[in-house]
């Protein structure tokens, strides 16, 4: 279980994380959802021990986060973390030495199902393939949580349905994914969970089988979590058609 | 061997690149360190003598300067390698955020001093094997100094390292 507890973190004077309490059951399908801005990054790389924070606490299974443990977490980021010289093979084979849990089985079959070259250095791929092995080393490194932020960055829409397809099926019962996603629609059909957050706060956490009980729809839940005004859009457009075009129009009406 | 060395380096490094640097290395501080002795010695040595066209006359008050003089300015090129070594372990760890964010799964993995092994080795490696060589190289001008000055006019064959490291003549 990943229990964080009132943890705050500021970035000079700016509050990103603002008493977030947030408990993590093994097994869980997170979707992680919020504006740019709002904290999803910055409490992913709490979680991992990558940035300091000023108050609270995370335990990971009853005990903080320390080189002990932090194998049982494993991170996939569109900023990508794979070694840009070295090649898939060499990266598993990498993985395998420092990675107890290593899924060498899950590793290869998921490269040979995206059809990613086995021995070319990962530099040398396109985009959409650098995320595709990002999310498989973060799939197969034999974390218990897997901690996913906007991975799919740049994939095509076929793309990312097939990785939803290939998560779901391979994902043992006790692995945990958290997923920061702006796809919200997307993603919405396999996530056992949505947690929101704005400004640093989580403002909404429901579990999505909820959700369709209550026949509302994780996007009209989120919108509604987040205040959003459909008339905005149209409102902003009418005033910017009120608006006189140039200074002769302006001086005209006057 | 190529295999062993992967492991001391940043992953993906071209080790044949890396070693065929410190070899470079090495032989520059090297080559330098003999050439600036050289020309030292013999401009000394030469002092020694009146030189007459035909032959040469060892002058009656000749004195060699100390070897710590003569050897000044040997092992600059060796003090600037240990800057440059000392750059490469920089670039070593700043690779790690070349391209990607590769520092991520360093920070993952359960032994902390990975990191540090793959940035620090070679690195360090190379600075002692190139204080180990200048040392020998020290120690085998001083032999020279002593074989080939004439009796009577040897300097002091001390090794006054604050003095060779001195740019003051």
């Amino acid at each position: 279980m990943l229990e964080i507890t009132r943890l705050t973190k500021f970035y000079g004077a700016k509050k990103a994380l603002d008493n977030v309490n947030l408990t993590i059951q093994p097994g869980e399908l997170i979707g992680l959802f919020g504006e740019n801005g709002a904290g999803k990054t910055t409490l992913m790389k709490s979680v991992l021990g990558f940035l300091h924070y000023e108050g609270g606490t995370i335990l990971l299974d009853g005990e903080p986060v320390t080189r002990k443990n932090i194998g049982k977490l494993s991170f996939a980021t569109s900023e990508h973390s794979f070694f840009p010289n070295l090649s898939p093979e060499a990266h598993g084979e990498f993985y395998g030495e420092h990675f107890q849990a290593f899924r060498e089985k899950r590793f290869h079959g998921l490269l040979d199902f995206f059809q990613l070259p086995k021995n070319k250095p990962v530099r040398s791929f396109s985009m959409g393939q650098k995320n595709q092995f990002e999310v498989i080393m973060s799939l197969c490194q034999g974390a218990d949580y897997i901690l996913m932020d906007e991975p799919f960055a740049g994939n095509d829409i076929f793309n990312r349905e097939d990785f939803y397809k290939v998560l779901l099926g391979i994902l043992e019962p006790t692995e945990t994914v958290i997923l920061a996603t702006h796809l919200i629609e997307e993603v919405s059909g396999f996530l056992s969970r949505a947690v929101l957050i704005h400004e640093g706060r989580i403002v909404g956490d429901v579990r999505t089988a909820d959700l369709d009980e209550q026949g509302v729809s994780l996007m009209d839940y989120v919108k509604q979590s987040y205040h959003y005004r459909a008339d905005r859009v149209s409102r902003a457009l009418d005033d910017f058609a009120g608006e006189p075009e140039t200074p002769d129009d302006t001086e005209e009406t006057s | 061997m190529d295999k062993r060395l992967l492991r001391y380096l940043p992953p993906g490094t071209d080790t044949k690149a890396a070693m065929k640097n410190v070899i470079i290395w090495l032989s520059f501080a090297s080559a330098c360190n003999i050439f600036v002795f050289a020309y030292r010695y013999y401009h000394a040595w030469e002092d020694l003598y009146l030189n007459q066209i035909y032959r040469w006359v060892l002058r009656p008050d000749a004195q060699m300067p100390d070897f710590s003089a003569v050897s000044q300015g040997t092992l600059l090129t060796y003090l600037t390698s240990l800057l440059l070594l000392a750059g490469t372990a920089l670039d070593n760890y700043r690779s790690f955020h070349r391209e990607s964010v590769s520092s991520y799964v360093m920070r993952r993995i359960p032994d902390a001093k990975e990191l540090h092994i793959r940035c620090l080795t070679v690195p360090l490696c190379a600075a002692t094997l190139m204080t180990a060589l200048m040392i020998a190289l020290l120690f085998i001008e001083r032999a020279v100094y002593i074989a080939f000055t004439p009796t009577g006019c040897l300097g002091d064959t001390s090794i006054d390292l604050f003095r060779i490291l001195s740019m003051r003549g």
